[in-house]
């Protein structure tokens, strides 16, 4: 049985044709192209003429160009316009044409084949539409985190996930939440008007309502319409539908720290669509990734909030330390104490705070003593305001009533009725407001439980607000104020008795004694607050035309070497009044001061102590130096040192003390120093030494007892470059050279 | 005889100049001071004898005969010094040099008081 090719290929149901000649005339087309081309007959006419609906398009050219090389050619998907039914119509075949050639192998015609693939193609292309938009979606992701990373606040990082997440879903309206306090606060919207969504700007964490439940439960809420939402959250679905809304897509903002072990919840996210929606599985986890991305970038925030915070805790603190410690020299400058209130306010400003007062309780009164601005024009216009509305002195936590009470007074947040209720009338409160006080904190001036002012740091112009740390640290400069104010004060008090202590070692006057000259001197070594241990004094002795005298130096200096002094100078007198020679007199003060020695502190003197008996050809002197500087005799010119050594007192129970005798005849001088005449030093370490107070005195020889005690005091004081390490006592005693003549 | 001398501690010069060195002579602890022992250089001068103190040595030698510059401040140290000797039955020696120690120590009536290790000059 035989079969007729073509009838074979006239009924295979895809198309094919077999052309021949180059004019590519039809010897065979079947049904299945014959439906296609819906041409008429077209056996033994060139395919041109059945496909003149196709004409234009490049087909004819195909069939020319493999007749022509003799190379087949193949596309899987040719677009071809069909007319069907009346209309253009996109068909895709999948066509393939080879030559058919002969014997030789030359190409006798073509081998047509084409089939309808426009179905399949137009699947494909949903594939690749799906394929492109989920291309789309990942770059929009990419851009999303890409912009993410350089948000830092909760603020623009809610801007962000509901501007760029909301334009490429198509959602109409967005609402993000953060976790705040326990509840969930919006800190961005859109899409919503003020009024609907300003009840909710706030949200209590609770089960039963959409966003709360994705944030309790980690699990977004989709609600597709209207319809969902009045089933699932009737309550709710008013509101929502309030704002013309259908679907609603509601996801948490979670982060799980792996390395902590914990879940942190963030905030929550609303997307709001006009026609309801069904969320594919594309969607939804399209919309979970923009969450989670949203989520992870919320957690850096926190955690760079967190360590801006604690950096800039940190930074003013190290701040804080730095200015308490240049307050602190400040303090301790010698200035008086406005000066150095005025220097620590102004120290203050602009750094610290925009203002800085400082008052100081005066008896009955609390004065302001120092303001500090950085703007001298304002310092003068508070100066002006408060001349014209003196402060009233009973203002709650005010400069002077916390200076009286000692209470700290804190107000971090300066309101408006705050403001009114101080202003006394319309123009003060304008005055006070042109100020723009924004927080002030006052605290006491306090040491030792006494309050002797206060200070007030304010903010104002630069809009800062004082807090809890500032409070403490405005607390601990007081203290330091309060500290200084009271050294100086405690430095006044010392120096005044210092001053009273130093004039009760020396006698105010000198007596007057017939037929003797006396001079004396005494420098203190510095205007200080501690008293020297130098003294002389001269008095009357137990009987009449006798005279003593006395210099000496306690070691060391302060309270105790003035008691010591006080103790040698008014034992001896006592002793003398009781008529008991030097050496005696000077054994029982050694015992005394044996007696009365502090344990541990020992403390010796050296003293010259004498008598003097004044005659009418000059005076004899009875005297013992206990390991004091020898006296200088001052006789012709010459100078000898005088007395028997002996030994100091309050050391050893038994000291040396051997009387001298000096008989003073008319022009002689004897000369008492302390060693702060000898010792002294100069500026290159050089000694003054005994040798150049002989010299000196050798020089003074026909000079009058007050002219020697000048000129020894003064070269002294020279010698040291005005500055003395010691304290200086001298004592001269003259018989003066016309004694004998008188 | 092992001499090791090394600067005690809390040497300073800080304290107007004064230095103090600790040396271990053939038993004997010896503090020798250089410079100047005033008022200024008495806190760091005490120190150093109550640290050598802690050694409780049976003989210590305070050593003003380098001092350039003493005055009652040093005078008291020794006392004081010589005063704990005392009450710990201890020895306590001071070398005075014969420059401006020995005259102060001298003008105190203190010379024969003390046990002074040197000669006096002649």
């Amino acid at each position: 049985m035989r079969t007729d090719p073509a009838e074979v290929l006239a009924r295979l149901d895809f198309p094919l044709g077999i052309t021949r000649g180059p004019q590519h005339v039809v010897e065979l087309l079947n049904a299945a192209a014959r439906e296609v081309l819906g041409a008429g007959e077209v056996l033994g006419r060139p395919i041109r003429e059945g496909l003149s609906e196709a004409a234009g398009q490049g087909l004819v050219a195909l069939l020319d160009e493999v007749y022509r090389t003799g190379r087949p050619y193949q596309d899987p998907a040719q677009r071809v316009v069909l007319r069907r039914a009346g209309e253009d119509v996109e068909c895709w075949f999948s066509v393939r044409h080879r030559p058919l050639r002969g014997p030789d192998g030359e190409v006798l015609g073509l081998i047509l084949q084409a089939f309808e693939v426009t179905e399949l193609h137009r699947a494909h292309r949903h594939d690749l539409r799906l394929a492109e938009a989920a291309r789309a979606r990942s770059a929009a992701l990419q851009e999303l985190a890409e912009a993410l990373s350089s948000a830092a606040t909760p603020a623009a990082i809610g801007e962000l996930a509901a501007t760029r997440a909301a334009d490429l879903l198509g959602a109409d309206a967005a609402n993000v939440f953060v976790t705040a306090d326990g509840g969930l606060e919006q800190v961005h919207f859109r899409g919503w008007t003020q009024e609907l969504t300003a009840p909710y700007r706030r949200l209590a964490l609770q089960r039963g309502r959409p966003l709360s439940d994705a944030v309790l439960t980690g699990v977004p809420v989709w609600l597709e319409s209207a319809e969902q939402w009045r089933a699932r959250y009737p309550e709710m679905a008013p509101v929502h539908g309030a704002g013309g809304y259908e679907a609603s897509a509601c996801l948490p903002m979670r982060v799980e720290d792996r390395e902590q072990g914990e879940v942190r919840d963030l905030g929550g996210l609303v997307f709001s669509f006009r026609a309801p929606r069904q969320f594919s599985v594309d969607e939804r986890e399209y919309l979970v990734t923009i969450a989670s991305l949203c989520a992870q970038s919320l957690d850096r925030a926190r955690l760079y909030v967190a360590e801006q915070r604690a950096r800039s805790v940190a930074e003013r603190e190290r701040d804080h330390t730095a200015f308490l410690a240049e307050a602190g020299l400040l303090l301790d400058a010698p200035m008086s104490v406005e000066a150095r209130l005025q220097r620590l306010a102004d120290l203050a400003v602009p750094g610290i705070a925009d203002w800085c007062a400082v008052s100081l309780v005066r008896g009955a009164r609390v004065d302001q003593v120092a303001v500090g601005h950085s703007d001298p024009q304002k310092v003068e216009f508070v100066r002006r305001l408060q001349e014209r509305y003196p402060p009233d002195p009973h203002t709650p936590g005010g400069s002077i009533q916390v200076a009286r009470t000692g209470v700290p007074s804190f107000v971090p947040e300066i309101s408006q009725e705050l403001v009114a209720a101080a202003a006394r009338d319309a123009e003060h409160l304008e005055l006070i407001r042109s100020i723009g006080l924004r927080s002030i904190v006052t605290v006491p001036l306090q040491v030792r439980g006494r309050s002797l002012g206060s200070l007030s740091l304010v903010q104002a112009e630069s809009g800062r607000r004082f807090d809890e740390a500032d409070l403490s640290f405005a607390g601990e400069l007081a203290a330091r104020a309060a500290l200084a104010l009271d050294n100086a004060r405690l430095y006044e008090q010392q120096r005044s008795i210092a001053h009273a202590l130093q004039s009760a070692l020396v006698p105010a006057a000198l007596p007057e004694i017939p037929g003797v000259r006396l001079a004396a001197r005494y420098l203190a070594q510095a205007e200080g607050t501690e008293v020297g241990g130098d003294t002389y004094d001269v008095y009357p002795g137990a009987t009449p035309g006798q005279w003593a005298f006395m210099i000496g130096d306690v070691c060391g200096k302060g309270a105790l070497a003035a008691a010591l002094t006080a103790l040698i100078r008014y034992s001896l007198r006592a002793e003398c009044g009781h008529g008991l020679a030097p050496a005696e007199a000077l054994r029982r003060l050694n015992a005394a001061m044996l007696g009365n020695a502090l344990p541990g502190d020992l403390r010796f003197a050296t003293v010259v102590h004498g008598t003097l008996r004044v005659d009418a050809q000059g005076a004899d002197v009875t005297a013992v130096n206990a390991g004091h500087p020898s006296p200088l005799l001052l006789r012709k010119g010459a100078v000898e040192p005088v007395l028997p050594a002996g030994t100091l007192l309050g050391v050893y129970p038994d000291p040396r003390l051997v009387e001298g005798d000096v008989r003073l005849r008319p022009g002689e001088t004897m000369v008492c120093y302390t060693d702060g005449v000898t010792e002294a030093r100069g500026a290159d370490g050089g000694l003054y030494g005994s040798s150049r107070l002989s010299a000196l005195l050798s020089d003074s020889a026909g000079c009058s007892a007050e002219e020697i005690a000048e000129t020894v005091v003064a070269d002294v004081v020279a010698f040291q470059n005005g500055s003395l390490r010691d304290d200086v006592a001298v004592l001269v005693m003259q018989v003066p050279a016309d004694r004998a003549t008188e | 005889m092992s001499s090791a001398e090394r600067p005690a501690e809390g040497d300073g010069t800080d304290d107007g100049g004064l230095r103090v060195t600790r040396e271990d002579v053939a038993g004997t602890l010896v503090l020798r001071f250089t410079g100047c022992l005033d008022l200024n250089g008495l806190p760091v001068a005490e120190r150093e004898v109550r640290a050598a103190e802690e050694y409780a040595p049976a003989v210590l030698l305070l050593d003003f005969s380098t001092l350039e510059f003493v005055d009652s401040s040093g005078v008291r140290l020794v006392l004081q010094a010589e005063e704990r000797a005392a009450a710990a039955g201890r020895r306590l020696r001071v070398a005075l040099g014969t420059g401006l120690p020995r005259r102060l120590f001298q003008v105190l009536g203190l010379l024969d008081r003390l046990d002074l290790a040197e000669e006096p000059p002649a």
